[in-house]
């Protein structure tokens, strides 16, 4: 009542009718091959069917505005309403939707047009018709801008956290080819990450070991990104709303690892219902969004993988399976998360149980699952992050043999912001509780030592804290963030504690010019090469592993909406747990050539895959990018060189790839397809050859051949009135390449392994192609 | 400026660690200097051994090559000497070398010559000559015999050829099996030689097997057990028997089998006679996995022969001369027995000997559970402590080294022990820091008493003991997967004066 009071109003005044002249129909290309129309009304025709019209000036009295238009504002091929659309008469009335779509405008009477604009979608043309005193309730259906929705991402955007970053979003998290969908795996095609085993999700960032690589989800830490093999990530695509990578010298905010940082964020449930169910040929995958009274928003999501065929191709004993789970509950500002993930690779083998022969499955299991609840709240200059975390860790290995891990963490982060000051502080804790546990209980020989200290019952306890400060020296040209931080370790007899200062500046040199760098010791306790769930604080004896990162860029906004950056890093490692995983599950014995000894207090499998190594990276990074328009994409080149100080002296490290390259293209083409290709090439890393007479050669003297892959990659959506369907095809590896392993070394009829024989390796070689269907509502 | 702020951040950045558990037992010395060891080797090492020669002495037998084997005196005379051959089976008291005879190019066999001889030896070798050329060879009885039969690839096999390596008698024996012919397995002897046995598959006359039977891993059915002898023609034939029997004999005359399945724990005389009967020892359905003779004394001064064995999880004990009943021989049920001591002391575990890798498994005496994950169950000379490699269920049977005092707490020893001895003294001889062979391993001397190990030599992967002396031939792990063999005297004990130890 209170708006057609208000409208009646406007009449009053309102004796200028300005019409506007109409626009290319370009909505309506896509309307006439849809299967319904964009907008519908009442009881009347749709309203697309009617034809656009250009309406001329005139001069004739103000009509009277005693027709009133209602009605929402939708997303095309979905069920989002579109908040802040503009909805305009050719009289120049207009209105605006609410956060609901909904909206109202009083209109004359007659065969009115109105256009519907909204940013991140094209404009819309109808002409309603609408009847004196009467009113009409209309639902249009606008539809996304691809340069919108797709390629909003951005390099080194904004973050709670300082430091070289780069920030990836929206739809390139999801269509970068080479990455079958997954938003994490698009890490792997930025600068200064290195893939040593190609189609494996397995990084060196920057000349670090893989296991020193952080990974957050909404604050959390979990242990691992990715499913096992062509598994992909372990959260739901969709539910990925922003990924931030910082390859080395971020702020202090980030503690307890040495290497890069990986911080996903996800999104809460938008408004209304939604669904979404994607079926690849290995993997089915959905998402259901909910908003349930008192706007508390519900977001369920999972994936179920049954990959096993693809590993029949290479043992027809083996099996694989795969899913994961995610819940989001937002109020407010309280969010409560619940998510799990689990792996397992099995092999069918016989075993003698009583005198009878069966056959059993013995199974290598991943799993973790984590609650959390987490709050944000602000008081004017103050904000307030705190979360409680509840989680476990199970890793099983062959035999049955594993850890499981209980753990409980809280923390608080706080920051409160002046006009030209930050303050940044924080403080966390977990306690864990490790205990070792026969996961197949069935199954006879176990090796339970064989985990060593990764197995070890005991209780641990880890946290930290930081100050940081972010001071604008220049305002909006010289930024300088210094933070330093207290961690500490303590499990069974040992604790540990490491100080780490840090220091990050920032400059604006030119609006299109800007200098940034940091500096900073980053500690770490002992790890594995890999991040395992359940394979944490243990070998504490070893001491902290060190890295002093060092880090320079430049970056350059060039026209056509190119961005150049460059940079330049430098890292010194110190006690760097950098075992060879590779060598050691391979058991090609080339680890024990120049190796350092393995820490003396550890047995088992941490015995063998454990060193502790000094050494250093440095390197130059070249990236050449354009986010928006037709044709998007990237150039990443990374010149690095990584080396190790072994018992022989200083050599390349296990990982070192002297030139990485990456090249992602993706082309929006007619009838909403999206084709994308990428280009993947590295040097080969190094390995250790044998001399014919039997005596090891130096460490890492020879190389494996360089590495060239392309993967392609082809998306076309449909859009329906209240939903959508999407089809991708993806080929990854298109050009068959052998992702090696390591070298083969002959051995003779005494199994005295005397030669490097070049002509075999072990591999992987294939070609993945994979066909997903998605369909959301 | 880089240094600069390198300098500022390593000063300001610190770690601090505090360990309370850092070991206590101190590796003392240092190792002998690889340039004061002799290399034994010239070159890779495919295979080695500790031979007894002509001299009486020990000698090493080192193949470098396929051809040939490179022998060295270890006694105080020294000397090298290089055996020729195309196959060589090294055996400790004598080479048997296959030379091959020229190819025929008829498409027959080749012709081979074995010849025998010992290290030291200085006249021609004991030569035999096979026709049908080299093929399966078991040599037993002390090296007093050897039974060859040819390649099935030359022909088909259906008997054997027993030689008294003296040339005194030989025999055809048909071959039970000829699946077995490559390999004559199965066949064993008896202590002299006199006598050896084979199984045969059986093929009528035998009962299925039992749930007895089946107890055990791979007692699935039961083989016809037949005596050959090795002086004469005579044959023994002793029928289908399970596949757990013992062979005794206390004498000629009593020459027997104690047998373990479905039936009971049975005596299978060689040749039944009135002092050797056929009898049962216990009825029970037996499937025990153990077996230990112990000779115990009697009240009156009298000894009796006891076989300990397993019925169900129940020790029990039988006069191996059947004068009495069978007895349980512990107060409780066990799951496995790992040995009997001379007081009558049973060492046991409570876990079956598959739960874990390697027969790893917890370890008790009495109501004492000393061992969690347990193997290499020794107690020492003295009787007076325990050692054992704990944490061993992994890879190789790596584990701890510890050591306690009878019903007492354990002390480590060392961590990633590959293996251990004790030393006459008391110390132990371990290969340790082993978690996998490489060049961290160490041969070290390890002192329970006092505390303190002492450094024996580095870079060492394993080690033999050389007879006659005390000192070691030591693995130095010089490659991937080769190594030097050198001489290692072992380090004296510094407190033998004292305590009046010695090695």
């Amino acid at each position: 009542m209170f708006v057609v009071r208000y409208l009646l109003a406007v009449r009053r005044w309102s004796s200028l009718l300005v019409l506007f002249a109409g626009l290319a129909c370009a909505s309506m290309s896509v309307a006439q091959e849809d299967p319904v129309p964009d907008a519908a009304q009442d009881g009347g025709q749709p309203l697309d069917a009617a034809p656009a019209a250009a309406v001329a000036a005139t001069s004739e009295p103000a009509p009277v505005l005693d027709a009133l238009l209602r009605g929402r504002v939708y997303e095309r091929g979905s069920v989002s309403p579109v908040a802040d659309a503009r909805i305009v008469s050719a009289g120049g009335l207009e209105t605006k939707s609410d956060s609901h779509g909904r909206f109202e405008l009083l209109l004359p009477a007659g065969d009115v047009p109105v256009v519907i604009i909204s940013e991140a979608h094209e404009p819309m043309h109808v002409t309603e018709h609408l009847v004196s005193h009467g009113g009409l309730n209309v639902e249009y259906r606008l539809t996304p801008l691809d340069s919108k929705k797709r390629f909003r991402s951005k390099v080194r955007g904004e973050s709670h956290h300082e430091g070289e970053r780069f920030e990836l979003r929206d739809e390139e998290l999801h269509m970068a080819p080479g990455t079958l969908g997954d938003p994490f795996r698009t890490i792997a095609l930025l600068p200064g990450v290195a893939a040593p085993v190609p189609l494996l999700p397995l990084w060196v960032v920057r000349g670090s070991s893989p296991g020193t690589n952080g990974f957050f989800l909404d604050g959390m830490r979990i242990p691992q990104l990715f499913h096992f093999l062509v598994g992909g990530g372990i959260v739901q695509s969709s539910l990925v709303d922003r990924i931030d990578f910082y390859p080395s010298a971020y702020d202090a905010t980030f503690g307890r690892f040495s290497g890069g940082i990986v911080n996903g964020e996800t999104r809460p449930a938008r408004d209304g219902y939604h669904g979404q169910v994607e079926l690849k040929l290995y993997d089915l995958s959905g998402l259901v969004e909910a908003t349930l009274p008192k706007g508390v928003k519900l977001t369920l999501s999972g994936h179920y993988g049954w990959p096993a065929f693809l590993v029949h191709l290479f043992d027809k004993k083996a099996d694989l399976q795969y899913w994961d789970f995610q819940m989001r509950l937002d109020w407010k500002g309280v969010t409560v998360q619940a998510l799990g993930s689990f792996d397992s690779l099995s092999f069918a083998r016989d075993q003698l149980t009583n005198g009878q022969k069966e056959t059993i499955q013995d199974r290598f299991r991943l799993a973790f699952y984590r609650v959390q609840i987490r709050d944000r709240e602000r008081w004017g200059r103050v904000e307030l992050e705190t979360g409680v975390v509840g989680g476990i860790d199970e890793l099983a290995s062959f035999g049955g043999a594993g850890v499981r891990k209980e753990s409980l963490a809280f923390r608080a982060n706080v920051s409160a912001k002046w006009k030209r000051f930050r303050l940044l502080g924080g403080a966390e804790i977990e306690l864990q509780r490790f205990s070792a546990v026969n996961f197949s209980p069935g199954l006879a020989a176990a090796e339970p030592d064989a985990l060593g200290d990764f197995a070890g019952s005991r209780g641990g306890q880890v946290g930290g804290g930081y100050i940081e400060g972010v001071i604008d020296i220049v305002p909006r040209r010289f930024q300088a963030t210094v933070g330093t931080r207290l961690d500490f370790y303590h499990a069974g007899p040992v604790t540990l504690l490491g100080l780490d200062p840090r220091m990050q500046l920032k400059a604006q040199l030119l609006p299109q010019l800007s200098i940034h760098g940091g500096t900073g010791l980053y500690q770490q306790a002992p790890s594995f090469p890999v991040g395992l769930p359940g394979i944490d604080t243990f070998a504490l004896q070893l001491g902290l592993q060190r890295a002093w990162q060092s880090a320079v860029g430049i970056e350059v906004n060039l026209p056509k909406a190119i961005d150049f950056s460059i940079s330049g890093y430098y890292n010194k490692f110190w006690n760097l747990n950098d075992g060879n995983i590779i060598d050691v599950v391979l058991g090609s014995g080339s680890d024990a050539a120049c190796a350092s000894p393995p820490p003396e207090s550890l047995t088992g499998f941490p015995a063998q895959v454990t060193r502790q190594l000094n050494g250093a990276a440095y390197g130059l990074e070249l990236l050449l990018r354009r986010k928006v328009g037709r044709v998007t994409g990237w150039i990443a080149y990374t010149l690095s060189k990584s080396e190790r100080i072994f018992s022989c002296g200083l050599r390349p490290g296990d990982f070192d790839q002297r030139h990485i390259l990456n090249v992602v293209v993706q082309v929006r083409l007619p009838w909403r397809l999206i084709a994308g290709a990428h280009l993947y090439f590295a040097s080969g890393r190094p390995y250790t050859s044998y001399l014919q007479n039997g005596v090891d050669a130096l460490r890492n003297d020879a190389r494996l051949p360089n590495y060239v892959q392309v993967d392609l990659r082809l998306d076309r959506e449909w859009l329906f009135k209240k939903w959508a369907i999407s089809a991708f095809l993806e080929v990854v590896n298109l050009t068959y390449s052998r992702a090696i392993f390591l070298p083969s070394t002959a051995t003779d009829a005494t199994s005295v392994m005397s030669a490097l024989d070049s002509s075999s390796f072990h591999s992987l070689r294939l070609i993945l192609p994979t066909l997903g269907v998605k369909a959301r509502l | 400026m880089a240094k600069l702020l390198a300098l500022v951040f390593l000063l300001a950045g610190c770690n601090w660690t505090f360990d309370s558990d850092a070991p206590a037992f101190p590796l003392l010395g240092s190792p002998p200097l690889e340039s004061s060891l002799v290399k034994l080797n010239d070159g890779p090492v495919y295979l080695s051994a500790i031979v007894l020669g002509t001299d009486n002495q020990p000698w090493l037998a080192l193949q470098e090559d396929k051809a040939s084997i490179k022998l060295r005196n270890l006694g105080p005379a020294g000397g090298t000497q290089t055996l020729m051959g195309d196959q060589f089976i090294i055996r400790y008291r004598a080479f048997y070398t296959w030379v091959h005879g020229p190819e025929p190019t008829d498409g027959s066999p080749r012709a081979d010559k074995l010849q025998i001889s010992s290290a030291g030896q200085t006249t021609p070798p004991n030569e035999f000559d096979f026709p049908l050329g080299a093929g399966a060879l078991v040599v037993g009885g002390n090296e007093a015999v050897l039974i060859y039969a040819p390649l099935q690839t030359v022909m088909t096999v259906d008997h054997a050829t027993v030689y008294r390596t003296d040339h005194s008698f030989q025999r055809d024996v048909p071959l039970p099996d000829v699946e077995s012919a490559q390999t004559l397995g199965g066949t064993f002897f008896n202590g002299d030689g006199s006598l050896y046995f084979d199984k045969a598959r059986c093929s009528e006359g035998c009962a299925s097997a039992s749930d007895v039977d089946n107890a055990d891993r791979g007692g699935t059915e039961r083989r016809v057990l037949t005596g050959h002898s090795t002086t004469s023609n005579v044959d023994y034939p002793l029928g289908p028997q399970p596949r757990r029997l013992l062979y005794y004999e206390p004498s000629v005359a009593k020459r027997q089998f104690i047998t373990c399945g479905s039936n009971g724990l049975d005596v299978v005389p060689l040749v039944p006679s009135a002092d050797n009967p056929a009898r049962v020892l216990d009825d029970a359905a037996c499937a025990s996995p153990f077996f230990q003779y112990l000779r115990l004394t009697n009240t009156d001064g009298t000894t009796t022969l006891y076989l300990y064995y397993m019925i169900g999880e129940e020790l029990r004990r039988v006069p191996v001369d059947g004068s009495a009943p069978p007895a349980r021989a512990f107060d409780r049920d066990i799951v496995r027995v790992l040995g009997v001591g001379g007081d009558q002391t049973v060492l046991y575990s409570q876990d079956p000997d598959n739960k874990y890798i390697y027969g790893v498994g917890d370890g008790w005496i009495g109501d004492w559970r000393f061992a969690n994950r347990g193997r290499l169950f020794y107690l020492s000379g003295d009787h007076k402590k325990m050692r054992w490699l704990e944490n061993a269920a992994q890879g190789g049977g790596i584990g701890e080294l510890r050591s306690a005092p009878i019903g007492g707490a354990s002390t480590a020893l060392a961590r990633n022990v590959y293996d251990y001895d004790e030393l006459d003294g008391g110390r132990l001889l371990a290969a340790a820091n082993h978690a996998y062979r490489g060049t961290q391993n160490r041969i070290v001397v390890i002192d329970d008493t006092h505390k303190e190990a002492r450094w024996v030599a580095d870079r060492a992967d394993d080690y033999s003991f050389i007879p006659g002396s005390t000192d070691l031939l030591v693995d130095i792990v010089t490659g991937a997967s080769t190594s030097d063999l050198v001489r290692v005297p072992l380090p004296p004990d510094p407190y033998a004066a004292v305590d009046g130890g010695t090695d």
